[in-house]
């Protein structure tokens, strides 16, 4: 676990010096926003368009793709320096190695789900019906599960040509189901004040964190190798 | 001591390894040389645990690598093609974090780096981020890299190639000192002349198989310059 | 292969083409009409008129329902089937009753009655008082004052046209290898990643290849069979549909992945591990029909434990036509597999005319 923990605090701290991960995905997410800010102008203005839906479809297409940029880029960097084998020539299990990269990937595509939060927020003029903590509570879950399978998909496409294209062709039918679908429906009941009534898409998004969090722990040497 | 048995390596049906054996003893230098795509890097990296041979076994202390690569890899200390340093990180926080890594013991980890820094000539720059060094500095800092886990086992690819004459000296001076303490060095190079004034002996690796050897007096006497030009060129033809 | 099954190869393909050929004259001579279970109304309402049926379902398709009616429109009495232009069903119904132990459904369905608003749960217990014309009945709810009607236009259940069923004869099988093929591709992608022996992954890869081939086949035929049997060529809120067309999305991936890497043991290795991973998706798909009642699906549940099932005609029809699949199937993964070996040694040749040794 310190091995882990090192790569995850090591992440961090080259991200807090360059900013490179963090400044992609937050230009990514607040151009999304403005794109979606764009294509209701009329209804939003009108308000003629279901706010807590709208809110939920925008912000977890933000999280996702924003968490893509962000997972690529995290593999990517230290693939292209080589550093990548630096870290495999450690006597640490690879393992670690994912779990230090799934810790690193959590905080930063976190960071970047609050300030998504907030540009929606702003862009919008829309407050959640209240509820603003629990759209974050629910963006957490989320994108826990989101980071333990893009991780490991990430540290997969990263071994092949066009990795940038690959990895949302290959990630996005996993999340579908697991993440999008489900954390859309919890966030959108969140803002209506009914988030109690989803247990079903909580429990859901729970379970798949835990069947994706196992296998990219079982077959981390698999991925990380030679 | 590591000992590579009987590797082979295949890549699909094209076979890179040919049953190599090799021993490098405690306390010794030994080169490795030979023409290119000879297999060289890759008895290295299957040395160095980040390839695993089709056949054969590496053995570390009389311990299978295989068995458990995690601990064996603690012995081991490569320079590889790459540095493997991060560019945001400086100095001193590149060998703290490997230090970290290697699972050495915490609070330690600055002095230990500030003294291998110092072995290497980076003392004066530890605080700069590695982003800003040259080639030669980063190589300096990938061969403090290596060391700081004091490995019993070196294992170098091509070390001297980007270092100026100084830090060949330094290199140099650093492999001797490692051969005194008894470690087991493998140096893979096309210098013939730098090596010969350091290796103890030379094996030269040609279509995957270890095709001659030369012992230090043979070294001594020349014999590596010439041989190793001729065996080269019977190789190819 | 493995098994040495290669060189039975011509007796597989036979057996095949012998089976289809039997599917075939099966399905036009000895089971073109569907179902006995599944009735027509107009065999149905005769035998449950005076007897007391429940009616259980859910107002469905607020797509189509919002344009038409908002809670703000004036209470209708009765919804015709042309407010909903060509989607047939929108009262997702059960109904039930008569003998114990037996149900049927009548699909599509027609309700006259209170408004209902969207997604209402609708569960209606009464007598069936009459039955109009023979297709269409009334029913008395005693929870209200209010009468329900329900009719329909013909006949029930899920086989309906002679195009839809037989259509049905190539849309299930094709869907059954295709769950088959990528079954097969975790498999020998977790021995791959045992044995690392490259002929494991030429089999992973060929069958997630023919599992890709034959899933597109389910998905282009189901539309055909759903513009029969829906009115709609798709639906988003049917859950076999939608995670069976995320589950080929995964194994487009899977190829594209493989396509994408140029190092042959990089490639076995990663496919391996995203072969494991995609398989997550398939027994969502697989399932979702069977949990149809906690998601809403309307697919039709072949092999079902209740009577609504498939007529034994047609289930003996479909039975054969799943064994022909199977066969072709494996006749196509064992030629599949020896092109992907020549493919390898032909790239190994290159390699050493190249000189790269």
């Amino acid at each position: 676990m310190r091995a882990a923990l090192t790569i995850a605090s090591k992440d961090l701290k080259t991200e807090l010096r360059s900013k490179e991960m963090v400044s992609a995905m937050f230009l990514f997410s607040l151009l999304i926003v403005l794109a979606f800010r764009f294509g209701f102008e009329e209804s939003v203005s009108a308000g003629s368009v279901d706010m807590p839906d709208l809110a939920a479809a925008s912000l977890w297409i933000c999280f996702s793709f924003a968490a893509i940029v962000g997972m690529h880029s995290s593999f990517a960097k230290e693939k292209d320096r080589e550093t990548l084998e630096g870290l495999m020539l450690c006597p640490v299990e690879r393992s670690e190695l994912y779990v230090g990269k799934v810790i690193s990937n959590m905080v930063l595509v976190f960071i970047v789900d609050v300030l998504s939060i907030s540009f929606f927020a702003l862009f919008f003029a829309y407050d959640y019906g209240g509820n603003g903590l629990t759209v974050v509570v629910i963006a957490l879950l989320g994108t826990v599960t989101l980071v333990l399978v893009g991780t490991l998909v990430a540290a997969i496409s990263v071994n092949t040509k066009a990795r940038e294209v690959l990895l949302p062709i290959l990630l996005i039918p996993l999340i579908a189901f697991s993440v999008i679908m489900p954390s859309v429906t919890l966030t959108g009941n969140a803002i209506s004040g009914t988030a109690t009534e989803s247990v079903r898409e909580i429990v859901s998004i729970a379970g798949f964190a835990v069947i994706f969090g196992a296998m990219g722990y079982l077959t981390a040497d698999y991925v990380f190798e030679g | 001591m590591i000992e590579a048995k009987g590797i082979s390596k295949t890549f699909g049906r094209r076979t890179v390894l040919d049953k190599v054996d090799l021993v490098v003893g405690d306390g010794e230098i030994v080169a490795l040389m030979g023409p290119n795509g000879a297999g060289k890097t890759t008895l290295l990296r299957i040395l160095a645990t980040l390839l695993e041979p089709s056949s054969g076994e590496v053995v570390i202390q009389s311990m299978r690598v295989l068995d458990d690569p995690v601990i064996a890899r603690k012995a081991i200390g490569v320079i590889g093609h790459s540095p493997y340093v991060y560019d945001d990180l400086t100095a001193l926080e590149n060998l703290s974090f490997y230090w970290s890594m290697y699972g050495l013991p915490r609070g330690k980890s600055e002095e230990a780096g500030r003294a291998m820094l110092e072995r290497v000539g980076l003392s004066h720059r530890m605080h700069d981020r590695a982003a800003v060094f040259s080639k030669g500095m980063r190589q300096r800092l990938a061969i403090a890299r290596a060391l700081l886990h004091s490995p019993k086992i070196l294992l170098l690819d091509e070390p001297f190639s980007s270092l100026d004459q100084k830090g060949v000296d330094v290199l140099s001076q650093i492999l001797l000192e490692e051969k005194a303490k008894g470690r087991s060095i493998l140096v893979v190079t096309h210098d013939v002349q730098r090596i010969s004034t350091l290796a103890d002996r030379a094996d030269v690796l040609i279509g995957g198989r270890v095709g001659r050897s030369y012992d230090s007096r043979a070294i001594g006497k020349g014999e590596l310059d010439m041989g190793y030009r001729t065996s080269i060129e019977r190789g190819i033809s | 292969m493995d098994l040495k099954l290669g060189k039975y190869w011509a007796w597989f393909a036979g057996i095949s083409a012998a089976l289809m050929l039997i599917t075939v004259l099966l399905a036009v001579y000895y089971a073109p009409v569907a179902a006995s279970s599944v009735r027509t109304a107009n065999e149905l309402l005769p035998s449950i008129e005076g007897s007391t049926i429940t009616v259980a379902g859910f107002v469905a398709d607020r797509e189509i329902m919002n344009p038409i009616r908002t809670p703000e429109d004036p209470p209708v009495t009765a919804i015709t089937l042309a407010d909903f232009s060509d989607y047939r069903r929108y009262l997702d119904a059960v109904v039930s009753g008569g003998l114990e132990g037996e149900w049927w459904t009548i699909e599509p369905i027609t309700v006259r009655g209170p408004y209902l608003p969207l997604g209402t749960n609708v569960s209606a217990t009464g007598e069936v008082v009459a039955t109009h014309d023979s297709s269409s009945f009334m029913l008395s709810c005693d929870s209200s004052d209010d009468v329900v009607e329900l009719s329909s236009p013909g006949e029930a259940g899920i086989m309906t046209s002679p195009i839809s069923q037989k259509i049905f004869y190539f849309h299930m099988p094709s869907a059954w290898v295709s769950y088959v093929g990528f079954f097969l591709t975790l498999v020998f992608g977790v021995m791959y990643l045992r044995t690392r022996d490259r002929r494991y992954d030429r089999v992973a890869a060929s069958s997630a290849e023919l599992g890709v081939l034959f899933a597109t086949i389910a998905i282009a035929t189901g539309p055909v069979w759903a513009k029969e049997e829906w009115g709609v060529y798709w639906r988003w809120d049917d859950t076999k549909l939608v995670t069976t067309f995320v589950m080929w999305l995964v194994y487009i991936g899977y190829l594209m992945l493989r396509a994408a890497v140029v190092d042959h043991n990089v490639r076995a290795r990663m496919s391996a591990v995203y072969g494991i991973l995609g398989f997550v998706t398939m027994p969502m798909s697989l399932l979702s029909s069977r949990i149809a009642p906690l998601i809403r699906s309307s697919h039709p549940q072949v092999i079902a434990s209740s009577s609504g099932g498939l007529s034994m005609e047609a289930g003996i029809t479909i039975g054969i036509a799943v064994v022909a699949f199977t066969f072709l199937f494996i006749t196509m993964l064992i030629k599949r597999v020896e092109i992907e070996e020549s493919e390898d040694e032909l790239e190994d040749l290159k390699r050493r005319v190249g000189g790269e040794d």
